[in-house]
């Protein structure tokens, strides 16, 4: 009786949840013609864990897809090995429109860092947002301008200790950017992901960070840190006031990005149709609204410019991580 | 006193009670099934919750995060397979309680010893949440390194007796730690050109493989012909008698401490806490023989550390703007969305919050520990299965489970060739404890090490008192028993049966 | 690495072997613990030859990516050594019960299963596919009757799905 009475309860518990958790998706507008895409439900990759910036950007653009093409669109996670594993299991599926994957700043660096990924593998569908990234320093550091912190590393080489997401992350690149462009040797510190790296500066055990300004700008705002740079051509609106790198004669602009691709080799007509889907939901408010509370940039760069965007992008890794 | 009044206001809202329950619930049999882990649930569920208020989203995201550590225990006693790394340690001691045939009263102490720890560190948070969160700050990577190195040391209290084989494993632990790319520089290391070990062996996996595999396993080996009689004949009592009630006080003092300044560092979680406590229940236990083949006292610390890392986590996260662990990371990315940004200003813009989030978590434990109370009656029934349908249930459930993580088929391969290692550990004599240990302390040692010499150089270990103070605790904790020992036997010159084991 | 699984595979040899004998229930001999300890100095070389093939240390710090690996190779080889010693020495009581002979066929025989499984997944449904292997795992465990052959396959299989497909959305 009592193991009738746990199924019950442990069943109708579940059935509660699944349907709070499903919430009110419209499934019910599949009613295009057969031949016409899309004919089934899509599959939205993301080679990231579940939770992270990259995950809730394919959510966030999912529900609005959904709308837009009257079919499911299925989030995926497939993390592992910095975002190949779910790259290359990308890139092994057939190119018919029904598989589309958010791909993070990644897909141009890994194939520089001994991986098998190639941004050749995919026909990229349009950037989404920008991530860009700053420098900040402790709260009491001395260091007040990038002037003060580029000229205290021209002394001592290779003495300012700079924390970053990680070995091969885009922070790690963008500290080596800097130090190039600055003409100084910093020593990197990498962390296993932003958050301990950010960590490490608030609590003084570095004399700096770079890192994305979702993650510093919160800490600048309430006084845990300084940031002294932000690496963009323009002031961005997170950070106002805090001048860019190149307004203090540094010519670095570096950050993360997110893009939605397929497989190569995708029919026109049906990049066509995932582009203008694309372009709705990237200019949705609740998509908008997201980016930006987490400090980033919402845009939409359509299909044509975001390959290009891509592979300069791909070339310049090429040339940074190769002085590493 | 007013923020108090807010604050806990804000939940009598029958909605925000649903999303609680709601959360409870899934907490537990998330918790309940090995693989899920509590960070992936509330991972899964941020996507959902985001479009919540934050109170309800709250509820359901803390409700999830207390209840797994309720529901983890279930399967760490009953088929010696943690539901979530928090448990590692449950199993030294739950399983052969529950071999023995007292799962009933293993589970019940469990479940209250999980919410005394749960409560007492919630009522820290609530009291001393800043000057708290300002130690927390201080660990740098020479730190984190020097307590890593103290939870090394557990390698020989885990290793039950059998020292050289058990410190063996811890090393071969460590090796399988060190499989992905290199920490600092990128190099891929012992991956053998799949990608998927870049980033490292899946560590639930190999964890479900050694312990909850690797029994079923064994136990497939030894059946008799025809015999498919339980493992666990017997539950026993629910409910612990007054002497094995007394007991416990000891073991779960001493566990919620360890578990309370545990979680207030960043980083470092439950399973961390569990296995030191458990170490240190050992060694201040009159009876310190009977861990690891049954001590109630064993049980009891590690699951109350386990649950008391969650007030110092919580704590360490709003104070300080740091996840104070994996799940709170996930935590952290939901409350920036929701325009509640942790750190130092919350406690200014949002004093209220702070008793929101303990209100939540104090009824999230009440709830998971009544729901542990009612429901593992039914959930035991399992158990009177047949040993074939036994199996098949948990084969199946961590092959899915384990593939669920990272929906990754590899991660299943990577779970039955631990089922495999983990058998012949056992055959041959090796305790499994070291080497999960080996597994998750290797790359945070051998890391904050390597960062550490990055930026104080060499020295940088007797620079910082609390990283010097920590490394002569563990110095102290390797030659303190041996130097007992001596003292012991030559004040008690009977050879007392030193029992080979 | 070839080396290494030669090794071990001779020891699960004659591992087996010694299990078999009738008249050692509770102590291990000292034959056995020296090839465990064998086996274990065997993994230890290994990685310290494999650590070697790593890159070198960059030439500013002498903490590369090799000295850690390689740290723990050489630990393994030593305790692998004192595995050896200490067994020698005095062989330690073993508690695990003589496997039988059908036990460990059954065994390979459910991780074939689960192999043509892992196979048959990437063609026909989860739903298609996962009663068929409880249902080969029970019979191979000696169920018989429709509650085990029957009931028992519908059931995991529904509550496999309930959770991980319906609750927690993971793809199978």
């Amino acid at each position: 009786m009592s193991r009738f009475r746990t199924a019950t309860i442990g069943l109708t518990a579940a059935a509660a949840a699944a349907v709070l958790l499903t919430g009110c998706v419209d499934r019910a507008g599949a009613d295009t013609a057969p031949d016409a895409f899309p004919t089934g439900d899509i599959t939205f990759y993301t080679p990231t864990q579940a939770g992270g910036a990259t995950d809730l950007t394919a959510r966030t653009l999912a529900t609005a897809l959904e709308s837009e093409l009257g079919v499911s669109v299925i989030v995926d996670n497939r993390p592992g090995g910095a975002g190949s594993v779910g790259m290359e299991h990308v890139a092994g599926q057939a190119a018919d429109g029904h598989t589309i994957a958010v791909l993070p700043v990644e897909v141009a660096m890994l194939g520089h860092l001994d991986y098998d990924t190639d941004p050749a593998d995919y026909d990229f569908l349009a950037q989404v947002n920008s991530q860009p990234g700053t420098i900040a320093v402790p709260a009491d550091s001395p260091y007040e301008t990038l002037g003060d912190l580029v000229a205290a590393a021209e002394a001592a080489p290779g003495t300012i200790t700079i924390s970053n997401a990680g070995a091969g992350s885009i922070w790690e690149a963008g500290a080596l950017e800097l130090g190039s462009a600055a003409g100084v040797e910093f020593q990197g510190v990498p962390f296993d992901g932003g958050a301990p790296a950010v960590t490490a500066a608030v609590g003084g055990q570095v004399d700096a960070v770079v890192a994305g300004i979702g993650e510093t700008a919160p800490a600048h705002e309430d006084g845990r840190l300084r940031v002294l740079a932000v690496f963009t051509e323009e002031p961005a609106p997170a950070l106002d006031g805090v001048p860019t790198a190149t307004e203090q004669g540094f010519d670095v602009v570096i950050g993360s990005w997110a893009v939605v691709a397929a497989p190569v080799g995708l029919d026109a007509a049906v990049r066509s149709t995932l582009e203008d889907a694309l372009q709705v939901a990237a200019e949705s408010a609740a998509y908008i609204e997201f980016i930006e509370s987490s400090g980033n940039i919402p845009l939409f760069l359509g299909a044509e410019e975001t390959t290009a965007f891509v592979s300069a992008e791909h070339e310049r890794f090429g040339t940074l991580l190769a002085g590493r | 006193m007013s923020d108090v009044i807010a604050g806990v206001g804000a939940l009598l809202d029958p909605t925000v009670l649903l999303c609680l329950i709601i959360g409870t619930l899934l907490g537990t049999l998330v918790g309940a099934v090995p693989g899920i882990t509590a960070t992936m649930a509330v991972a899964l569920a941020t996507g959902f919750t985001l479009t919540l208020e934050p109170i309800q989203g709250l509820a359901v995201l803390l409700s999830i995060y207390v209840a797994a550590q309720f529901g983890d225990r279930v399967p760490a006693i009953l088929v010696n397979t943690p539901g979530t790394p928090a448990s590692i340690a449950t199993t030294f001691d739950g399983f052969p309680l529950a071999k023995a045939g007292r799962a009933g009263v293993a589970l019940t102490s469990s479940a209250l010893v999980s919410a005394v720890g749960s409560l007492a560190s919630i009522l820290i948070l609530v009291f001393l949440a800043q000057p708290i969160a300002r130690i927390a700050l201080s660990f740098g990577p020479i730190e984190l390194f020097a307590l890593v190195v103290f939870g090394m040391t557990m390698m020989v209290g885990v290793s039950n007796g059998r020292i050289a084989k058990g410190l063996a494993a811890g090393a071969v632990g460590l090796l399988l730690g060190a499989v992905g790319r290199d920490p600092i520089t990128g190099d891929h290391r012992f991956t053998f050109g799949l990608p998927e070990l870049t980033s490292g062996l899946p560590f639930i996996a190999v964890i479900i493989g050694v312990f909850g595999l690797a029994e079923i396993f064994n136990q497939i080996i030894e059946a008799r012909r025809g015999g498919t009689a339980s493992p666990i004949e017997q539950l026993g009592r629910w409910w612990p008698d007054r002497a094995e009630r007394r007991t416990l006080v000891k073991p779960t003092a001493i566990g919620t401490g360890i578990g309370a300044v545990v979680g207030v560092v960043p980083a470092a979680g439950g399973d961390i806490a569990g296995i030191i406590a458990w170490d240190q229940a050992r060694r201040a236990s009159q009876h310190p023989e009977r861990f690891g083949k049954g001590s109630l006292e064993g049980l009891a610390a590690p699951d109350s550390a386990s649950t008391a890392t969650m007030g110092g986590s919580v704590t360490t996260t709003l104070a300080l703007g740091v996840p104070g662990d994996s799940v709170m990371a996930v935590m952290l990315g939901s409350m920036i969305v929701w325009g509640l940004q942790p750190g130092p200003s919350l406690f200014v813009e949002n004093p209220d919050l702070v008793f929101s989030i303990s209100g939540i978590m104090i009824v999230a434990t009440l709830a998971a520990l009544g729901l542990a109370l009612v429901r593992m009656q039914g959930v035991v029934k399992l158990l009177k299965l047949p040993l074939n349908a036994l199996a098949v249930v948990i084969i199946t459930f961590c092959m899915v489970g384990t593939y669920a993580v990272q929906n990754s088929v590899f991660d299943v391969i990577v779970m039955l060739v631990f089922g495999i290692v983990g058998l012949g550990m056992k055959r041959w004599g090796f305790p499994a404890g070291p080497l999960v240990l080996g597994l998750i302390l290797g790359p945070l040692a051998e890391s904050n090490l390597r960062r550490g010499l990055l930026i104080d150089g060499p020295f940088a270990a007797f620079q910082s008192p609390i990283a010097a103070s920590l490394i002569a605790l563990s110095v102290f904790a390797l030659i303190a028993p041996a130097v007992l020992r001596t003292l012991k036997r030559r004040s008690k010159p009977r050879a007392d049966a030193a029992a080979p084991r | 690495m070839t080396a290494m699984v030669e090794e071990r595979t001779v020891q699960a040899t004659e591992v087996n072997d010694l299990e078999q004998a009738p008249d050692q229930p509770a102590q291990s001999t000292r034959l056995r613990e020296i090839l465990i300890g064998a086996g274990v100095v065997a993994v230890g070389a290994t990685v310290l030859l494999l650590a070697q093939q790593l890159p070198a240390e960059a030439a500013n710090s002498e903490f590369g990516s090799r000295w850690w690996p390689s740290l723990i190779g050489g630990a393994i080889t030593l305790l692998g050594l004192a595995v050896a010693i200490v067994g020698a020495l005095r062989p330690p009581v073993r508690d695990c019960e003589e496997p039988g002979a059908t036990g460990i066929w059954q065994l390979l025989a459910i991780l074939g299963l689960i192999v043509v499984y892992g196979i048959a997944w990437r063609f026909a449904h989860f739903l298609v596919v996962t009663p068929l292997l409880v249902l080969g795992i029970m019979t191979l465990l000696g169920g018989r009757g429709w509650r085990s052959l029957v009931l028992v396959p519908v059931v995991v299989t529904g509550a496999l799905y309930g959770v991980f497909g319906l609750l927690l959305r993971v793809p199978l």
